[in-house]
């Protein structure tokens, strides 16, 4: 079989090397720009790497030169880097465009920046900075959008990756914890909920894995010791198995762009890990969102459930900065929940935006009640946006005004 | 009756990889050359043509196989080479043949880029005897983006490289393979 292949291979005119192949149809147009994503990663590219990009604008597009400095990108960046060409804004131009985007996500939780009418600001900056093999992270942050009460402190953090795909981290914080009077004076009802705490203070060692690019799962402990004020002062322990399973995919083509962000996390608190809780609190959120020319549509869902009695910073709230806009956390739910379902549709066209969001927290059956709000943006799906958001609802609406960042 | 569907899944997936449809080929001479056309054969698609939407140029080897009655023995067989791009202002399609005699083609819709690159490959058919009943078969093959970095960094493109490529064992990745066949027909009936 081989020796009758082979004949009649070598039977055909014209065999042996072929000439290089032809040059691609675009190279005929001038590159308007180079853009590397994200705008970070740009950033971090080198002096001649990035004389290479200027030179590259105003010729004509180069095939192999752009291949070329798609490897240097991703040799500078230890990323994977995709090259694709756009239509420039300029007719029969291109924009050359790098997309690097990393594995392992930036700390969105830690950088923020937020106004909420009701609750006043929220804020946290933190600075990485690489030592060799590893990544330190310092950061501070005042925060009322997240939990129940304002935690303000530090955190500080050492990871070190193992190839592309592994990395290991360790993560802790400090912060001193202030309560909202409708929190503290709902608490006076609930007996079968903890108290309210002073200091808060993490460890977290975890590792993640990136099973593949788009499927992230994360494995750790989460250490979390905190001084309880009633009916005596003393420190309590939350010592908790951590999982999240992540899937992150975009999809980009001249016309659109497309983003899906799901996940699932489980938090474990086990006596077996000298606990002072046993409880299990599982979330799972998903986000689509969708960019066609000047629209951008996004679409939100969270849910969660929480099995057994958790410290009040385990239990879920709704009415802040980026959930159930138009409401105030103190009056959803002023002590939280055990369950919680979220929804969100936003359109955006240009710098003008429309949200509705609905959702619910409930302990149970009886004090579930749904609510919803509607709101009208400016600024950006991504970066700085001023919004007023309503609460739909009989009887006088106060709205709320809010200013915060996308990340 | 487990086994025989697995057997029959196998057999489904491995045909859904390569894109077996029942496409047959349209054959024709042209002087001593024969020709195919396949109407119904579409290879600008998925992956492939999402690169060339992204900007990107891809590269098409086609291997065109006469087989005897038995569909073992290999009596003739062809090789060509094709990059197609799409232009992002025009929106329409351009293709090189670039292994043997260079043409090219441009201002293309996507199916008159297939058409086009079905029309630049043949195979000499003066010596093959018209009375026996053979074969004909069609195998396009797009080069991902890893193999053609491969080939790009040797001296041009082999024979033994295209040999490779169309006799590699275990499966392409989905949507980069396309088959289309034709027999048992006799040559003496095709028509020019």
């Amino acid at each position: 079989m081989r020796v009758l292949l082979l004949a009649a291979l070598f039977a055909i005119p014209g065999l042996g090397q072929v000439p290089e192949e032809p040059g691609n149809v675009n190279s005929k147009y001038i590159v308007e720009a180079v853009v590397v994503l994200p705008e970070s990663a740009g950033k971090r590219l080198g002096s001649g790497i990035q004389s290479d990009i200027d030179a590259m604008v105003g010729q004509k597009f180069d095939p192999a030169a752009a291949d070329r400095l798609r490897t240097r990108i991703g040799e500078q960046l230890h990323r994977k880097v995709e090259k694709s060409l756009e239509r420039g804004d300029k007719p029969d131009h291109v924009k050359v465009v790098y997309s690097a985007p990393r594995v392992f996500d930036v700390d969105a939780d830690v950088n923020k920046l937020a106004y909420h009418s009701k609750h006043g600001w929220t804020g946290g900056l933190q600075a990485p900075f690489e030592a060799g093999p590893l990544t330190l992270r310092v950061g501070v942050q005042s925060d009322l959008d997240t939990l129940l009460e304002r935690y303000a402190g530090y955190t500080l953090g050492v990871s070190v990756d193992a190839g592309e795909r592994v990395r290991a981290r360790v993560d802790f914080g400090s912060f001193h914890n202030q309560w909202n009077a409708t929190t503290l004076r709902a608490l006076e009802t609930r007996p079968d909920l903890p108290g309210i705490y002073r200091e808060r203070y993490i460890v977290s060692p975890n590792v993640a894995i990136a099973l593949t690019r788009a499927l992230v799962l994360t494995a750790g402990v989460d250490i979390q010791q905190f001084q309880t004020q009633f009916p005596a002062a003393r420190f309590e322990a939350s010592n908790a198995l951590t999982t999240t399973l992540r899937y992150r995919r975009r999809w980009s083509s001249n016309a659109s762009r497309q983003e899906v962000d799901a996940g699932y996390g489980l938090r474990a608190a086990t006596k077996s890990l000298d606990s002072d809780y046993a409880y299990a609190r599982h979330a799972v959120a998903a986000e689509y969102n969708a960019e066609v020319g000047h629209s951008t549509v996004s679409v939100e869902f969270r849910a969660g459930r929480l099995g057994g009695t958790a410290p009040l910073f385990d239990r879920y709230t709704l009415g802040d900065s980026r959930t159930l806009r138009g409401w105030s956390k103190f009056d959803v739910a002023p002590v939280g929940g055990t369950r919680v379902a979220y929804g969100s549709l936003e359109y955006w066209y240009r710098w003008l935006g429309l949200f509705y969001d609905t959702g619910a927290v409930w302990d149970s059956k009886e004090d579930r009640g749904v609510k919803h709000s509607a709101g009208v943006a400016v600024g950006g799906s991504e970066g700085m946006f001023l919004a007023i958001a309503f609460p739909i609802r009989s009887g006088s609406v106060t709205p709320m005004f809010i200013l915060g960042m996308n990340y | 009756m487990t086994a025989r569907f697995l057997q029959l899944l196998s057999v489904a997936v491995s045909a859904a990889c390569l894109g077996v449809l029942a496409q047959d080929l349209a054959l024709r001479r042209s002087g001593d050359q024969l020709r195919v056309s396949a109407p119904r054969l579409h290879f600008l698609t998925g992956k492939p043509l999402e690169r060339m939407r992204n900007g990107a140029s891809v590269t098409y080897d086609m291997q065109m196989t006469v087989f005897a009655a038995d569909r073992q023995a290999i009596l003739r067989r062809g090789f060509e080479r094709f990059v197609v791009s799409y232009d992002l202002w025009e929106e329409k399609f351009s293709v090189s043949r670039v292994r043997t005699a260079r043409a090219s083609a441009s201002h293309l819709t996507a199916e008159a880029a297939e058409a086009w690159c079905l029309d630049h490959i043949s195979i000499p058919a003066a010596d093959l005897a018209t009375d026996r009943a053979v074969y004909v078969r069609l195998d396009v093959r797009a080069l991902e983006e890893r193999d053609r970095r491969r080939f790009e960094e040797e001296d041009g493109i082999s024979l033994g490289r295209l040999i490779e490529l169309f006799s590699r064992a275990g499966t392409p990745a989905p949507g980069t393979s396309w088959r289309a066949e034709s027999g048992p027909i006799q040559l003496q009936n095709v028509k020019p």
